[in-house]
């Protein structure tokens, strides 16, 4: 009876945790989604400020202008800086959905410590045609929490740019995209979200 | 106790009369000019994108004429005709944009003369009045000129831009004739504090 008790306990605090994890998964992609055209604004900026670096001008028609190559490296970093703020701010949304998701994991597996005597090994393992076990579901959710980590992590070290290294901003929206790409972890959140309410709707 | 210096208050805009009346609209023309200022460069820039990007397809398309990959050259004609267009059209905003130009220095010799009024007038009087809260009417002539003046570099720069930006087949000098068009390296970031000091000055814009 306990046994039922402690696992239905859990289960309940699963269903929440995945509820908000929904939430937090949406306002991830809202926030990557709004990310994208700054880091081709960033990628064009850098673009031009390797136009301007190796062009000759006092050999050319602007040769009138000798103080123009720094004015306008000048306003150009300007740009990308505006460009690096915006992008940290929505850095920050990404890290607050990280520590969110942290959070949560962390109490859901908190209620299993707790229930784990109760619920027993063989509990936690026993799996059915319409349900995945308790040890799955806390997989999923280790799995989603390492995947806010690592996006996060490797987002924001992307974003570390240099003004020496213009041709790594120059291919930043290649290596930002990449992260998104299908055949990698973006659709591991939303399968797991996904197949989690699957198994409790049928 | 009520303080009746006038210099403690923001004037009213029905009272203000003679120079104090003459430098707060000349503050609000230099807000409309600069808005101008902005409208006519962004669709100056978008000209000058069209042709930059004329000038890449139709070097292409020469290319492959040149190669024999292609034989019709009626596309060329028409890339022509629309550069012809565009860089009319550029001309004609660098036109408006020189003539923002010469109102910004015409509010300048106008706030000049309120000084040199001041001047007069004063001559005998060692103290000279402050017409709003802090400023002196030098300052709102040293202010316009410092801002018109980085307006002309820009207006010479910008007139150099439109006489070679298709002439030039290297990428890279395209590029920067674009980036000095969009960004303007002559209008220092600094120009929107000295508009907004004088808005705030002037009473336009709430203390």
């Amino acid at each position: 009876m306990s046994e039922k008790v402690s696992s239905g306990s859990l289960v309940q605090s699963l269903r929440r945790c995945f509820d908000v994890l929904e939430q937090q998964q949406k306002e991830w992609k809202f926030a990557i989604q709004e990310c994208d055209p700054l880091v081709t604004t960033l990628s064009n900026l850098s673009d031009q400020l390797q136009a301007c670096q190796k062009v000759n001008l006092q050999n050319g028609p602007l040769s009138e202008f000798p103080d123009l190559q720094d004015r306008l490296q000048y306003k150009l970093k300007a740009a990308m800086e505006v460009t690096l703020e915006k992008l940290n701010d929505k850095l920050s949304i990404l890290q607050k959905v990280r520590d969110a998701v942290s959070l949560l994991v962390g109490s859901v597996f908190y209620v299993y410590e707790v229930n784990a005597d109760n619920i027993g090994l063989e509990g936690s393992l026993s799996r059915t045609a319409h349900s995945p076990s308790i040890a799955d579901m806390l997989e999923w959710l280790q799995d989603i929490e390492k995947h806010y980590r690592n996006q996060y992590l490797v987002r924001k070290l992307l974003l570390q740019v240099r003004y020496d290294q213009l041709s790594e901003i120059k291919n930043l929206p290649q290596h930002w995209n990449r992260l998104d790409d299908k055949s990698s972890s973006k659709q591991l959140v939303e399968g797991i979200i996904f197949n989690f309410f699957l198994n409790f709707i049928f | 106790m009520e303080n009746k210096n006038p210099a403690f208050t923001t004037p009213n805009k029905s009272q203000l009369t003679g120079s104090a009346r003459k430098i707060k609209d000349n503050a609000a023309d230099w807000h409309n000019l600069m808005l101008k200022w902005e409208t006519f460069n962004n669709t100056g820039f978008d000209i000058a994108s069209k042709i930059v990007n004329l000038k890449i397809s139709s070097q292409n398309y020469s290319d492959m004429l040149l190669d024999g990959t292609i034989s019709n050259k009626d596309n060329l004609e028409n890339d022509k005709t629309e550069l012809e267009r565009c860089c009319t059209e550029l001309l004609n905003t660098l036109e408006n944009m020189e003539q923002i130009h010469q109102r910004m220095k015409k509010l300048s010799s106008t706030l000049k003369g309120v000084c040199d009024l001041e001047a007069y007038q004063c001559s005998h009087n060692s103290s000279k009045p402050v017409l709003f809260h802090t400023w002196p009417t030098t300052l709102f002539y040293e202010t316009s000129l410092k801002m018109s003046n980085m307006y002309e570099k820009e207006v010479s720069l910008k007139q150099m831009i439109a006489g070679h930006i298709a002439h030039t087949i290297d990428q890279d000098l395209q590029m920067v004739y674009l980036s000095c068009w969009l960004y303007q390296p002559y209008v220092d970031n600094s120009v929107k504090v000295l508009l907004e000091s004088m808005l705030l000055e002037t009473g336009h814009r709430p203390l």
